[in-house]
């Protein structure tokens, strides 16, 4: 295959999953600078292990090179899923961008706030199958984890956000509110 | 069923992650626990409210050019990101210290990563006009082994299985990796082996054998590669590299030993 061949059928594979790529290398390192370092570096080893990719989802491969990187970087020991680390897990800085603050409703902004402060164990796992659409098993590949683990880190991160929104959840008050509007005609 | 178990699975229930007979049981536990039905209520608002949220990100203006430029090796500029990539900080204080080390010669890095072809010494002749495509890739390469070299002196985790019996470290990585590295012990010639471990690079997953050359450490890379690639040498961040490809196998040696006596290790394995 010569370059352009080659450049062609990875631009059809793998590289057309870019913005994928990035949000999920943003939610990783959380800041544009890094996310764009880790994309590029992940897409120049995917092109060059190119030749030997035998599949046909691009997108998993290129996520599973991107967590490997991600995780590389950062330490060669992935935390346990079994340890919820206060450490880790109350290290996120909420974004404090004010274009992307007024972009989004108040609740929208606990949400987000939330998944921020969560390990990146668990921001992966909701940002693979909320904002991707990938099933359990398609996780657990990417992730080199059990189904199980997988299963427990989507249900306590979701438990963990519901916890940072407080009772507002409980009372049903933000995801009712907007049904409650409408149905009041207001 | 008991909280404890509606509560496991209850995420993967309000996914349609689990099967018709926990369903079953499940729902039976759930028409009698107001407490679980809470908690799937909450799952399923939190899972409505990521959903919706719009929490994707675009891609910045200009970054798929800059990403193609990079892919197009014709470009004669490496525009590959020369800094060390940490993306954790705090989490690694030795990888930083590290970093801040290696970040003296940064300046140098682009010279290195440019400069490779000119550096090595071939003892296969290769009269073909070396590509410019090859650089940047054998660099990224590189940079990866010089990597993982020093995370495994930094990290407690030098080898997964440490043996100085072939017989031992071989069969190891047998269900590992879907290839069946060469692996012998050059005791008798001052090398030992010291064994083996799973390592990670050029995207995929790869055979790390340790040797000893007194108190040096020698880090062996190995895997599937089509074709031959001629010995080349190349000495980066302090320490020394040899790379070659034969027999359907890739190799990357690095050590901070001296190049002569890597050079001579290197001569044993592809003996």
């Amino acid at each position: 295959m010569d370059h352009q061949e080659k450049l062609q059928s990875f631009e059809k594979i793998v590289l057309r999953h870019l913005e994928s790529a990035f949000t999920l290398a943003r939610w990783y390192v959380r800041n544009d600078e890094d996310a764009k370092d880790l994309v590029q570096e992940s897409l120049l080893r995917a092109f060059r292990a190119f030749d030997r990719f035998e599949g046909s989802d691009g997108r998993s491969w290129l996520f599973t090179i991107i967590r490997n990187l991600y995780f590389s970087s950062a330490t060669r020991k992935i935390p346990d899923s079994a340890v919820f680390d206060e450490q880790i897990h109350g290290s996120g800085e909420s974004s404090d961008d004010p274009e992307v603050l007024l972009l989004r409703s108040s609740e929208m902004q606990l949400v987000w706030a939330a998944i921020e402060k969560l390990g990146p164990e668990f921001r992966e796992v909701l940002v693979l199958r909320e904002l991707e659409g990938l099933s359990y098993k398609e996780i657990a590949g990417i992730t080199e984890s059990p189904l199980g683990t997988v299963m427990s880190r989507l249900s306590r991160a979701r438990e963990h956000i519901r916890q940072c929104l407080g009772t507002e959840v409980r009372k049903g008050r933000i995801w009712h509110k907007e049904g409650r509007n409408a149905v009041s005609g207001q | 069923m008991q909280c404890r178990d509606s509560k496991k699975i209850l995420g993967a229930y309000v996914d349609n992650e689990i099967d018709v007979m926990q369903s079953a049981a499940l729902e039976e536990h759930l028409a009698v626990c107001e407490d679980c039905r809470a908690f799937m209520d909450d799952q399923r608002t939190v899972k409505n409210l990521v959903q919706q949220g719009n929490f994707r990100f675009s891609v910045p203006s200009g970054f798929y050019e800059q990403i193609r430029k990079s892919l197009d090796t014709r470009s004669k500029e490496d525009t590959r990101p020369k800094k060390k990539l940490q993306f954790w900080p705090g989490a690694a204080d030795s990888l930083w210290r590290i970093t801040a080390a290696v970040a003296t010669a940064a300046t140098l890095v682009l010279a290195v990563a440019l400069g490779v072809l000119l550096h090595r010494e071939s003892v296969a002749t290769h009269t073909n006009a070396p590509n410019e495509a090859v650089p940047a890739q054998i660099a990224t390469a590189q940079n990866e082994v010089v990597d993982n070299h020093i995370r495994s002196l930094l990290a407690d985790h030098l080898a997964d299985v440490a043996s100085t019996d072939q017989h031992t470290v071989k069969p190891w990585f047998n269900g590992k990796l879907n290839f069946s590295p060469k692996v012998a012990d050059f005791s008798d010639q001052g090398f030992p082996l010291i064994g083996g471990r799973l390592d990670y690079m050029e995207a995929q997953r790869v055979a790390a054998l340790i040797y000893k050359r007194r108190q040096h450490v020698i880090n062996v890379f190995t895997y599937p590669h089509g074709g031959s690639v001629p010995l080349a040498t190349n000495e980066q961040r302090g320490f020394h590299t040899v790379h070659w490809a034969d027999s359907g196998m890739e190799y990357w040696v690095i050590s901070d030993v001296n190049a002569a006596e890597l050079r001579q290790f290197a001569d044993l394995l592809r003996q």
